[in-house]
């Protein structure tokens, strides 16, 4: 495939938050005015690229420069944006404020990232991407944090992140190597070729490639056995960071690992990747979910949490289908969906949990919020819902999350031949005892919220924006339990894009003779 | 019009919780006036809903409201999940005794509720509308959607205002449960996406007739859907193995939260079976019959025994339920029509009777702050009509026949012994013995508390907050309407059981009944390469012996009249009618 130039037009609200990540760190260095407009020149940019994503979105399918525009990098882009609204928020006044311009610059650009992840169709954007993603959450750790501990967990994210990225790239360059084609189409159309052919050296290649590229990648989404960083990283940053990380890097991963595995398309359902993939999900959920029950520290807890609902995430790949017949057959609009409902949602936890002063320091412990509802019922409230829609309970939108994975895993399963029939739908039914042994957990801070008593209760401090924005997850998550609707159709013609795509070009392979001769034309 | 009655019944207490909840603090002694009017409110509604259901026509349903709710695809493929309530007579009867009971719970609770008052009654409210939309929801996500949510709010009952373990009590409800329901959820999805499958369309719904009707499944995959549904329902009843968190649950439980936990709530146990396991999975429930009655009974005769060594009236009461649901869900798989109907109206006798029961226990610890045998007694002196209440619930409790517990027992022990296809006449034997325990240890609570020498422990009774040494007005009224319902029950049955009888006919019977063939035929080859002739033999008995038990218990609505069976004949061509009417035809001979 020759790269065809793109037209600006196309990207513009890529670069409105390129633009606006530069505005906000040359306002901050100026420093112009008395108070600092950080936070608000943010808040514009995101909105501002909201609206030029929503009005001006560029023809479907067009694109170029290995970047493609359709209803999955709609889907990456409005979703993203309108999380980025709520980190913003709840973010507001929490770096100090000589680190504000770096803290949101930090902030915008790993947006950006994010939605080039979406948009990416070769794989060196791929890369770049997530790379993007990535490393200005090091940075966002450790800003504007004085206790050592914060140092330590960034240090420990920097290194394992720097690792996995290093994998990734391994891998990328054995997919490479067997098609010979930078773009993802291409790639995937041969990748798919060679996986049909087992016992020959493409197999082998895309087989390794797919397996360290999809490794580099669960470090993003944080699932076993790239976890080890999560709870440190967690408890070390401040509880708006650890929002943020629940979010953007977690759903790159996700946009991405969706790509890949819409790769392995129908080989997903047979041979080695399928039982890599289960056995990961599995191993992702239980000891999520296990060590969380382990932890008093709610920041530690929620980290473990978000390992199990990588896990969740997983079982929803491997429902991939390549004839889905409607959405529940479609594991790829289930995930998504559960991405950002889990975003939304940890990100709610984690904005009322840094409003809360329990003796004056910043409340971390489970048993400091006993007595919340007595202090702040608001407060107490929204962080029940946000826990409940965590738990999966009926009829929030984490629910109908779990409702749509588990239904398409269970209807992919019936399509599949034998063992993986009957182990895929083991999987799920492991799934729902997990999500008990989730809610046994959960239960334990909704318990400290609304039963027990304090004589001395955590101080609810909230600032003018952190508020708004823990309203506004509480609003969004209220407004997904019962109209689910909107998102899950988007995401369901998001993820439908993206099979067509790959079915397209796997109706109507390039030549293999031309993949094992000739060098990429855009090489 | 009753359509918007019944939506008016399922969303006002909701209204009215969050009103309750949102009011300022100097207002606060609203808040159970507000419950009050708002449950006597339901009350009103749940009856009014309930008389239609004479004469109602199987296929239809009071007060339908069917709308989508949320419908995800396009032409290829879709998810519909519809809110789509009505009542039929099934569902109609436990909505009534839903709204029955919620006033009453909400009146027992002015005494002892001292604390965080508005949010209290807050959480009552939000719990009736879970349990009238549980029992109203004819689509199985909305069901299971209600049936979670029932959990919320009975866990900060629970929590909050129970006894000293209360915090333990609540956790284990809300673990216990949670665990067994999200395994019937998978079941549910389950079910529905192969339903899709089946029929060829794509499209996934969750809709309970449908479902109900649903040909084509494997004998594993019933086995083990049914397997799957159990899980959930079958902790919420209790059933025996899986009890353990019910004692606990009722002992630490304010009166309030006991009343509808054992009235309405074990019952969606219950109901989910009679509903969703027997109709959509009936060769599962078939397979797993003889277990489900082996484990019935075994709960039965374990839960009276534990009660006969209980110090404590409460917990007493608690472990009754268990030996009281062990028959319900004993007459519910003779898979008999009179098991059935027997095991409904066994659902709502016992709601009628250890609600009442719960209520003068209540009542007794709000005066003497005890439920310890050891330290009250020989109270019949001191409180005349808490003893009449106490002694004719009691009775009702043991199946005194004349009041309504005896009428159910009687069925559902007949239907277990007469049905020779899946349980036998051990099973009814065995379950009878529990009649006799049931007698022991209530009435030796009865003794212990009511008569004998006057115990009560220093400083009591404690008559603040308007109480008197014996009844007084608001409590009597609070019993009244039970006592009342326990005779009326127990003189005329057929209130309940008339309109039911058209229903499990037109919906559940034919599938259950199918299945039951097809299960004893296999069993009846196995036979039949032993001896031949045995397997006439027991043929012939069994369908006699079935028939003529059906026959005597009631006789109207189960004997066809011959231009029934002869229509029955002409009408069906499939061989289930053809080989069901001599069947009918043999019931009605005697």
């Amino acid at each position: 495939m020759i790269y065809q130039a793109i037209s600006l037009g196309d990207i513009l609200p890529e670069l409105t938050l390129l633009i606006g990540a530069c505005a906000v760190l040359i306002e901050a260095q100026l420093g112009l005015t008395r108070r600092p407009l950080s936070a608000p020149l943010t808040l514009l940019t995101i909105v501002v690229a909201a609206v030029l994503a929503r009005f001006v979105s560029p023809l479907e399918g067009s694109g170029g420069c290995g970047l493609l525009f359709g209803p999955f990098s709609d889907f990456v882009r409005m979703s993203g944006l309108m999380v980025g609204v709520l980190l913003t928020l709840s973010s507001w006044s929490q770096p100090q404020l000589a680190e504000r311009g770096e803290y949101f610059c930090m902030m915008l650009l790993s947006l950006a990232g994010l939605l080039v992840v979406g948009a990416a169709a070769d794989w060196l954007n791929l890369f770049l991407a997530l790379e993007v993603v990535s490393i200005p959450t090091y940075v966002l750790v450790t800003l504007s944090r004085d206790n050592p501990r914060s140092l330590e967990a960034g240090t420990k994210y920097f290194y394992l992140g720097a690792m996995s990225a290093a994998i990734m790239a391994y891998g990328m360059s054995f997919l490479y190597g067997v098609s010979g084609s930078l773009s993802l189409p291409d790639s995937i159309a041969a990748v798919s070729e060679a996986l049909h052919h087992p016992g020959t050296l493409p197999h082998g290649l895309a087989t390794i490639g797919i397996v360290l590229t999809l490794t580099g990648m669960l470090f993003k989404i944080s699932a076993v056995p790239m976890h080890f960083y999560v709870a440190d990283v967690y408890q070390g940053a401040a509880s708006p960071v650890a929002g943020f990380l629940g979010f953007v890097p977690k759903f790159a991963g996700v946009a991405a690992i969706l790509k890949l595995a819409s790769m392995a398309g129908g080989e997903l359902s047979g041979g080695g990747l399928f039982w890599g993939l289960w056995v990961v999900a599995l191993l992702s959920m239980t000891v999520g979910n296990v060590l969380a029950l382990l932890q008093y520290n709610l920041k530690r807890m929620l980290a473990y949490s978000g390992v199990a609902h990588a896990g969740y995430m997983l079982v929803g790949v491997l429902a991939l289908s390549d004839t889905p017949r409607g959405i529940l057959d479609d594991g790829a609009a289930a995930v998504l969906y559960y991405a950002v409902i889990y975003g939304i949602a940890n990100l709610g936890a984690f904005a009322v949990l840094a409003m809360l002063r329990y003796r004056g320091a910043p409340c971390e412990n489970i048993i400091d919020l006993a007595g919340l509802l007595r202090r702040s019922p608001g407060a107490a409230l929204l962080m029940a819902l946000a826990l409940m829609t965590l738990m999966g309970l009926p009829p929030t939108p984490g629910f109908w999350g779990k409702a749509t994975i588990f239904g398409s895993a269970l209807a992919r399963a019936t399509q599949l031949p034998g063992a993986e029939q009957t182990w895929l739908t083991a999987l799920v039914v492991l799934g729902v005892l997990n999500t008990a042994i989730g809610a046994a957990y959960y239960l334990r801070v909704i318990a400290a919220l609304l039963l027990h008593e304090s004589d001395e209760p955590a101080e609810f401090a909230p600032r003018e924006a952190p508020h708004v924005g823990a309203l506004l997850c509480g609003f969004l998550l209220l407004f997904f339990s019962f109209f689910p609707n909107s998102l899950l159709s988007m995401g369901a013609s998001a993820s439908r894009d993206y099979r067509d795509q790959r079915l397209a070009r796997v109706a109507d392979p390039p030549p293999a003779a031309m993949i094992a001769t000739q060098p990429p034309a855009g090489s | 019009m009753e359509a918007l009655l019944l939506n008016l019944l399922i969303f006002a207490p909701l209204a009215a919780g969050v009103a309750v909840w949102a009011l300022p603090e100097r207002l606060e002694r609203l808040a159970p006036r507000i419950a009050l009017w708002t449950g006597l409110a339901v009350a009103v509604l749940a009856i009014l809903l309930w008389l239609p259901v004479f004469g109602l026509n199987p296929d239809n349903l009071i007060g339908e409201t069917n709308l989508g709710w949320i419908v995800v695809g396009d032409e290829i493929g879709s998810v519909e999940i519809r809110y789509h309530v009505g009542l039929d007579a099934i569902s109609a009867p436990l909505v009534a005794l839903t709204g029955l009971l919620v006033p009453l719970s909400v009146a027992c609770s002015f005494p002892s509720i001292r604390t965080r008052i508005r949010e209290y009654y807050a959480w009552l409210l939000l719990l009736t509308t879970g349990m009238v939309g549980v029992f109203a929801a004819r689509d199985v996500l909305l069901f299971y959607i209600f049936f979670e949510f029932t959990l919320i709010p009975l866990y900060f009952l629970i929590g909050i205002w129970g006894g000293s373990e209360r915090r333990y009590a609540a956790n284990k409800f809300f673990l216990y449960t949670f665990a067994g329901s999200v395994i019937t959820f998978a079941g549910i999805l389950y079910l529905a996406v192969r339903a899709a499958q089946l029929s060829g369309s794509g499209r996934v719904h969750f809709d309970l007739l449908a479902l109900s009707n649903l040909t084509g499944l494997s004998a594993v995959e019933q086995s083990f859907l049914f397997l799957a549904l159990f899980a959930g329902f079958a902790i919420k009843v209790p059933f025996f193995p899986l009890h353990t968190w019910l004692p606990l649950a009722h002992t630490e439980a304010p009166t309030a939260g006991s009343v509808l936990l054992a009235g309405i709530l074990l019952k969606l146990g219950t109901y989910g079976f009679l509903r969703f396991s027997l109709p959509m999975v009936p060769d599962g429930a078939v397979s797993w019959a003889g277990v489900m009655g082996a484990l019935a009974v075994a709960g039965i005769i374990y839960g009276a025994l534990c009660c006969w060594v209980q110090r404590d009236v409460k917990k007493l009461v608690a472990y009754s339920s268990v030996s009281h649901l062990g028959f319900c869900m004993l007459g519910m798989f003779s898979l008999l029509p009179v098991g059935l109907s027997g095991s409904l109206l066994y659902m709502l006798n016992h709601g009628i009777s250890t609600g009442a029961l719960f209520l003068c226990v209540g009542m007794l610890y709000d005066r003497y702050h005890t439920r310890d045998m050891d330290k009250i007694g020989g109270l019949a002196r001191q409180m005349p009509i808490l003893a009449f209440f106490l002694v004719l619930f009691v009775l009702s409790s043991i199946g005194l026949p004349g009041l309504n517990g005896f009428i159910s027992e009687f069925t559902v022990l007949l239907a277990a012994y007469a049905s020779t296809d899946v349980l036998g006449p051990v099973y009814g034997v065995l379950g009878a013995s529990g009649i006799l325990l049931g007698a022991i240890y209530m009435l030796y609570m009865t003794g212990n508390v009511l008569f004998g020498p006057l115990k009560q422990p220093p400083g009591s009774p404690d008559l603040h907050h308007g109480l008197s040494v014996d009844l007084n007005r608001r409590e009597i009224a609070i019993l009244t309407p039970l006592a009342i319902l326990v005779i009326v029950l127990g003189v005329y049955p057929r209130v309940v059981t008339d309109p039911l009888d058209p229903l499990l006919r037109a919906q559940i019977l034919p599938r259950v009944e199918r299945a039951v063939r097809a299960h004893s035929e296999i069993i009846n080859v196995a036979h039949g390469m032993r001896t031949a002739t045995d397997k006439k033999a027991m043929d012939s008995a069994s369908g006699l012996s079935g028939n003529v038990a059906v026959a005597a218990i009631t006789p109207r609505s189960h004997r066809p009249s011959p231009e029934e069976v002869a229509t029955d004949l002409q009408s069906s061509e499939s061989t289930e009618a053809s080989t069901v009417a001599p069947h009918v035809a043999a019931g009605g001979r005697p």
